[in-house]
């Protein structure tokens, strides 16, 4: 009788054990993409500010917003490690992921106010890739 | 000790987990063969990298404005 019980109890565990894994390494690689997005934008304000159409007040207000997004991201890449290894519960990452999300939002609104039209719409084809991101963790997070 | 019994009592439910368990595994195949140290291990040098880019433009910017470049 007891074998009926332990034996369900323990596939159960060992599901739950695979799905912790399986979400903390899609979170892990969405940090990742995150942080290959913020590197393919700074290239990219680099380029438009060579090309003369983003001025260096517009492209501090986005250094300032990428600055907090890296900032975000690599402390949300920090908990997806402890998640991994059970020091912090997936409600303590969905709280690193709100962080994250608060950064991303920032930074849309910077780019929002790009004046040439052309830069603007080049910034944001950039930030759709890391909102792809972000959108994984929304999926796994957004009902923790 | 009846084996069959038990057998014939996990049937049912390794039947109900087996989509599940099939589900799993094709899930975590098709993540690549990284596992989650090796990403973050790749990621925070990354983001280091991106600080010290972000600070070094952000200061240059900074003395273009000083200096009327802007």
């Amino acid at each position: 009788m007891k074998r009926k019980i332990i034996a369900p109890l323990i596939l159960v565990m060992v599901i739950s054990a695979a799905c912790d894994t399986s979400q903390a390494k899609k979170a892990a690689q969405a940090s990742q993409d995150i942080s290959t997005g913020i590197n393919l934008l700074i290239e990219t304000k680099r380029d438009l500010l060579a090309q003369g159409i983003l001025t260096n007040a517009e492209a501090i207000q986005i250094d300032k917003a990428l600055l907090d997004l890296n900032s975000a991201d690599k402390v949300f890449a920090q908990g997806v490690e402890q998640f991994k290894d059970g020091k912090m519960s997936k409600a303590e990452l969905a709280r690193l992921f709100t962080s994250l999300n608060a950064a991303v939002r920032e930074l849309n609104d910077h780019a929002a106010i790009v004046q040439n039209e052309k830069a603007r719409a080049t910034i944001a084809s950039v930030t759709a890739s890391i909102a792809i991101a972000l959108g994984v963790l929304q999926g796994m997070l957004g009902s923790a | 000790m009846d084996y069959i019994a038990i057998l014939k009592a996990l049937a049912p439910l390794v039947i109900d987990l087996a989509p599940l368990v099939a589900q799993m595994i094709a899930s975590i195949s098709a993540q690549g063969g990284k596992d989650i140290d090796t990403i973050i291990a790749e990621t925070l040098p990354q983001l280091d990298a991106n600080e010290a880019k972000l600070l070094a433009d952000l200061a240059k910017e900074q003395a273009a404005i000083a200096g009327g470049t802007a």
